[in-house]
């Protein structure tokens, strides 16, 4: 029996930032994702209270896929913000924290949407300006001489992620080997068309940190029935062919389409029989590894493996790629044609490692290294893939320097700079701005306020509980002092970046107190590298990216949702 | 249909670590060799369960939360790993959440919290890594002990690792495996040329002249068991009070070793080569160990086995299910697909008949024997072959699979057409062991399949109480790593408490150091964290706390105060030898042992302190389990120390129980 259920109407809400509920949740989110901001971040658990896994988290990328939101308009900045990770690969809770902020302190400032997108959109074109500039302060060139700033950006991702439990040493190690992969990805000779190599992370749960490394080449986890066969490889290297279309001998290639057959035919006989062609004629133009990133049909393998083929299945998406640049074969996508001659590639050697239970094939290009892998390797899965995550974060802003050759402050220092910076540009150009903006020489100084507060509250968001973050007044650098009753680091001796050391006549303020605007001056000619620095492009996209998702969510009149 | 929200939890007052501590606690009967059974009783199904480790109890609760699931998950990873100390490891993560609250309430930050409890446990892994103990002294401390002379010369506390200093670190701790054997070797050398040799590594022979009785004596034991290298001895230090279940896994390394590949070597234990076979209803003396493949079968296959008795057979090695539809995995079967047919084919043959008609026919091609089946089979193929003489088995496990394809040279196939000569591998002989009247009316016969030149050995474990049989296949199974381990380690860890108790003196000691430089330094140098020191001193406690336990479920002391006066005897006793002469604590449970005689029956009080005597074994831990148990413990309380908030995925806002629960 079917039914038929009446549709019901449209939900329409009016101002949806009047209203105290959606007002709850945007903060709600706010503590959320400003808590897991920095090195001291708490981490989250998300399980579905039946049993199921239980995930433990600080990254946003990981947060923010596996919640679901009933507001539309959380909905939307969730997007916008893994939309900015996706390509940036950080600053992913710098994105969300900061336009909360902003929208937060419009709405609490009573300053009027379409003011404070105006107000908003030129500060951040201000805030553009300064950080592109030379006179910025906050920016270094990254030295691609020494190994300082790469390690120091790598440095502040890796330890931002407490839940994966690295002990410093740990981290050390972590922090290098993904520099290591990174300089490995980087061509030497610039001669000709070079292209850039690949990492590909591979995680291996229950080994020690320590046993992380890096591989040329690619690392595939065999299984150990195959242990016995691997122990005889011969020398290489080795005529390879790669599928990616399924060998398993189903008729998954229709998809949906509705088949209509006759009894007689046994569409399953007649693949095997076209997979056993293919394997014929892979004997016949000896290879010597046989690769698919689906499985294969176990008689296919077996014939292989009679034949003396060392047979790769499951490889993954992940793995296709790399695959393809490192042997220059072409992957095969259809059963049903013979392998071209220029389809097959070329394996170097092949060599068999043994971690814990794990065994693993590696596979070592033959030409030059373009393609390594990172292994990762911790004690239990929750922090594994934590690690993963995180590493490939680190390897991707270290990748973005290649573009932009530039870093930022790390430790909050860039954003109190630029807090300071930006509240001494408006308050000495505030009248010409604000009739540039068309609005009211007050509302200006209230939206300067609103972003100035919203960058600050970033920098003291980076500490949880118990500590004082201070602003010198003139650098504008972020100084952390701890209160609580037994710290060893009551005395200042550097600001959060690293850059500065503390001298006697700084004089400080909290962190969103009053004090009089001045220009930040630039440190001249420091003897200290900074210790923590930020991504430069990763960054910039995040402050757009934030500003203007506050400026559209300020803007939305309406929500309208379909509730059928 | 109501939407599914994301719930969030604050946890602002770090009720995970308050709930890690309670569930904890609930399982504080589990530690130590005495372990009380459990019952787990489902008021829904009335269905209960008989329960006496950490893992299974965690199993069977079935918590939901996420602290309960971590720790379950915790400890399942380790149980799967190792098959020992998820009672430790549960035991720690419960006092450590009691820790960090501590530090919490006194006002100590997290990251300083980390920082301390991380370095609490570098300072005791460290500590009991320099004094681990090789296999090849505990064996030879073992033989030494079983003497009954041996014990004027050999007192227990004499029986101390010399290189246990705890003052001047690892200078002679650097003694590894290869030394200890170089060194037995020695012995083995010189014996000839008669003794007076003077041995530097072993305090055994360090002593004085005028033992050269005793000194002699142990040589020749030395001499013995590094030649034989008797795996009793090592298998009764790690046993912890499971004797019975550790006579089975010794007598399975006597068959291992009697048919491994290298036949000379006696001190073998592959795991990867040892299945169990519960066997309910008969009394647990029935248990034993058997060399091949034993198994459960049902009475109707009894007459072909004794028909395929005395005859060396050919084997067949199947993946997956045997069955018409069965398809391997990744194998996906296509959904809108039709069949349609002539009239004419109607004749009756099913497509499925047609497939079991071919399967026995190319089983008999090639006169297989007995088929080994990873999955199930179809019952009717199943009938087909009992009338044809062919042994089906079914469920064998992976592992069993990969030794008979080893030793018989069947290549595992996962499609009967697969099946070729090449295939089919041989020298496989079937025998019934017993017949046996399970519970209630079915009969079964006790099988095994024996393959020429395997080292695979089944333990039958057989117990008359049902509900029990999984804890006695759960104690073999750990039994049998704890062998394999120490083996696989070449080193072991003076148990019953005697680690733990190390570590307490590591952390005071430490403790007093840090005391010292703020006191000797004053406010001018920059102290280490006046907060360490406190952690450090609850981190102790804590052990403390383990080893008091431990002592009163050994039933050793009757409450923990004595178990406190005991041991704070012991340290300081410690402290004085320690400074006098460099000496490990070795067993502060110097009257700790596993034995009968605790539990005594009927013997007189005299009797019994002989008996005490004679029994007296010493008792090891494995260094892997040991330190990946706490490791793992700590890795949690961290974890949920570091957790702030709880989000709950995919419940109903109207539905929702939870009072403080916020809706995004």
């Amino acid at each position: 029996m079917s039914r038929v259920c009446k549709k019901r109407p449209s939900l329409c809400t009016d101002e949806p930032l009047a209203q105290t509920e959606v007002l709850q949740k945007l903060s709600l989110l706010r503590h959320m994702l400003s808590s897991c901001y920095g090195p001291f971040g708490r981490l989250k658990q998300i399980h579905n209270n039946v049993g199921g896994h239980v995930l433990t988290t600080s990254t946003s990328s990981v947060l923010l896929k596996a919640l679901t939101f009933s507001e539309p308009l959380l909905k939307l900045m969730a997007t916008f913000v893994t939309n900015h990770i996706s390509r940036f690969g950080d600053c992913g809770l710098f994105t969300g924290i900061f336009c909360i902020g902003l929208i937060e302190n419009a709405e609490k400032l009573n300053l009027g949407a379409a003011a404070a997108s105006r107000v908003y959109k030129q500060l951040l074109k201000e805030s553009v300006r300064y950080l592109t500039s030379d006179c910025c302060g906050c920016k270094v060139e990254v030295d691609f001489s020494s190994i300082h700033s790469l390690m120091a950006l790598a440095h502040s991702v890796i330890t931002s992620k407490r839940a994966c439990m690295l002990t410093p040493d740990e981290a050390q190690h972590i922090i290098s080997i993904t520099v290591q992969a990174f300089l490995q990805s980087v061509p030497c000779d610039s001669s000709g068309r070079t292209c850039f190599g690949r990492t590909v992370t591979v995680p291996l749960q229950g080994q020690p940190v320590r046993d992380s490394a890096v591989f040329s080449g690619l690392l595939v986890e065999v299984s150990m029935q195959q242990s016995e066969e691997l122990q005889r490889l011969r020398p290489g290297p080795y005529k390879i062919v790669l599928f990616s279309t399924s060998l398993s001998g189903d008729l998954s290639e229709i998809g949906e389409a509705k088949l209509k057959m006759h009894t007689e035919v046994n569409p399953e006989g007649a693949l095997l029989d076209q997979l056993l062609l293919l394997g014929e004629q892979a004997v016949r133009d000896g290879v010597g590894l046989f690769a698919c990133q689906k499985v294969i049909h176990p008689v296919l393998q077996h014939y292989l493996r009679e034949h003396g083929l060392v047979v790769i299945e499951r490889l993954g998406a992940a793995l296709m790629e790399p695959f393809v640049q490192m042997t220059g074969a072409i992957m095969v996508e259809s059963l049903y044609s013979p392998v071209l001659d220029k389809a097959y590639g070329q394996v170097g050697g092949l060599h068999v490692y043994r971690r814990g239970s794990k065994e693993l094939l590696q596979l070592l290009p033959s030409g030059e290294p373009a393609v390594s892998t990172l292994l990762l390797c911790h004690r239990n899965e929750t922090m594994l893939d934590e690690l993963k995550v995180t590493c490939q974060r680190a390897e991707h802003i270290l990748r973005l320097t290649l573009k932009e050759p530039y870093a930022l402050l790390g430790g909050g220092c860039t954003e109190t700079m630029l807090s300071a910076y930006i509240r001494y540009m408006s308050q000495s150009k505030a009248f010409q701005a604000a009739t540039a903006l068309n609005c009211s020489h007050s509302q200006f100084l209230l939206g300067t306020e609103a972003f100035c507060c919203s960058l600050q509250s970033m920098a003291s968001s980076l500490n949880h509980g118990g500590q004082h973050c201070l602003m010198d007044l003139t650098h504008a650098h972020h100084w952390v002092t701890a209160v609580d009753m037994d710290s060893q680091t009551s005395a200042l001796l550097s600001c959060s970046c690293g850059l500065m050391k503390d001298r006697p006549g700084l004089g400080k303020t909290y962190v969103n107190t009053e004090y009089r605007s001045f220009f930040p001056a630039l440190i001249e000619k420091s003897d200290c590298q900074p210790r923590l620095l930020d991504s430069f492009t990763a960054k910039l996209s995040a402050l757009n990216v934030a500003v203007e998702m506050a400026c559209l969510v300020l803007d939305v009149k309406y929500t309208i949702k379909d509730v059928n | 249909m109501s939407v599914l929200g994301t719930g969030v939890i604050n946890q602002g007052r770090h009720i995970g670590l308050q709930q890690l501590e309670a569930l904890a606690a609930a399982t504080h009967a589990f530690l130590g060799p005495n372990k009380a059974y459990k019952f787990i009783q489902d008021d829904a199904s009335e269905e209960a369960a008989l329960v006496c480790s950490c893992y299974r109890l965690l199993e069977q609760l079935e918590l939901r939360d996420s602290v309960g699931q971590l720790l379950y998950e915790t400890t399942r990873s380790h149980q799967e790993a190792l098959h020992s100390g998820t009672s430790t490891l549960v035991f720690l993560a419960g006092v450590w959440s009691k820790v960090a609250l501590d530090c919490l309430h006194k006002g100590i930050l997290i990251p300083h919290i980390i920082a301390g409890m991380s370095k609490g446990l570098d300072l005791c892994v460290e500590a009991c890594m320099r004094n681990a103990v090789t296999v090849e002294e505990v064996v030879c401390k073992g033989a030494l002990l079983k003497q009954p002379s041996g014990g004027d010369c050999m007192k227990p506390e004499d029986g101390l690792p010399p290189e246990l200093s705890l003052t001047t670190g690892g200078k002679e701790s650097s003694q590894n495996p290869i030394r200890m054997i170089n060194n037995l070797e020695s012995i083995k050398e010189t014996l000839p040329t008669k003794h007076r040799i003077k041995l530097k590594h072993s305090r055994h022979f360090t002593s004085s002249s005028n033992e050269a009785e005793g000194t002699q004596s142990a040589e020749t034991l030395c001499q013995k068991s590094s030649k034989t290298f008797n795996i009793v001895q090592l298998a009764e230090a790690v046993s912890h009070g499971c004797e019975s279940s550790m006579s089975l896994v010794v007598e399975a390394s006597r068959i291992q070793s009697r048919h491994g590949k290298h036949k000379d070597q006696s001190q073998v234990l592959d795991v990867e080569r040892l299945v169990t076979c519960p066997l309910p209803g008969l009394s647990e003396e029935h248990s034993c160990v058997l060399h091949g493949y034993v198994l459960l079968l049902c009475v109707e296959q009894a007459s072909l086995v004794k028909r395929l008795k005395e005859r060396t057979l050919k084997i067949s090695l199947m993946n997956g299910d045997l069955s018409e539809n069965y398809r391997h995995v990744g194998f996906n079967r296509p959904k809108n697909i039709t069949y349609v047919s002539d009239c004419s084919s109607l004749t009756g043959i099913s497509r499925e008949q047609e497939w079991i008609d071919g399967a026995l026919g190319k089983l008999l091609k090639l006169r297989v024997d007995v088929l080994l089946v990873s999955g199930v089979v179809t019952a009717q193929l199943k009938d087909h072959c009992l009338i044809h003489n062919i042994l089906v088995i079914e469920r064998v496990k992976a592992n069993i699979l990969k030794d008979f394809a080893m030793t018989t040279g069947a290549i595992p196939i996962s499609y009967i057409t697969q099946l070729s000569e090449r295939c089919v591998g041989s020298g496989v002989c079937v025998n019934v062991l017993r017949e046996y009247r399970g519970e209630g009316k079915t009969e079964n016969i006790l099988l095994n399949v024996i393959a020429s030149g395997t080292s695979l050995v089944t333990a039958v474990i057989a117990s008359s109480v049902h509900a029990k049989l999984q804890s006695m296949v759960d104690q073999f199974w750990s039994c049998a790593y704890r062998l394999h381990l120490a083996l696989k380690d070449g080193k072991l860890l003076p148990g019953a408490g005697a680690a733990e108790l190390l570590c307490i003196h590591q952390l005071y000691k430490c403790i007093d150091m840090s005391r010292s430089t703020i006191a000797g330094q004053g406010e001018a140098a920059r102290a280490p964290a006046p907060y360490e020191t406190t952690i450090l001193q609850l981190m102790a406690d804590s052990w403390m706390d383990y080893i008091s336990t431990l002592m009163v479920n050994a039933g050793q002391v009757v409450a923990k105060v004595q178990a406190w006066t005991r041991i704070a005897q012991h340290l300081k006793d410690f402290e004085r030898r320690s400074s006098l002469k460099n000496e490990m604590p070795e067993t502060l449970l110097k009257t700790y042992f596993y034995t009968k005689a605790l539990r005594g029956e009927k013997e007189s009080e005299g009797d019994r302190m002989v008996e005490r005597e004679r029994e007296m074994v010493r008792v090891y831990d494995n260094v892997t389990v040991k330190s990946e148990a706490w490791r793992r413990a700590l890795d949690l309380v961290f974890l949920i120390l570091q957790t702030d908030t709880e989000i709950i995925v995919g419940i109903n806002e109207q539905e929702s129980q939870h009072r403080d629960v916020m809706f995004l």
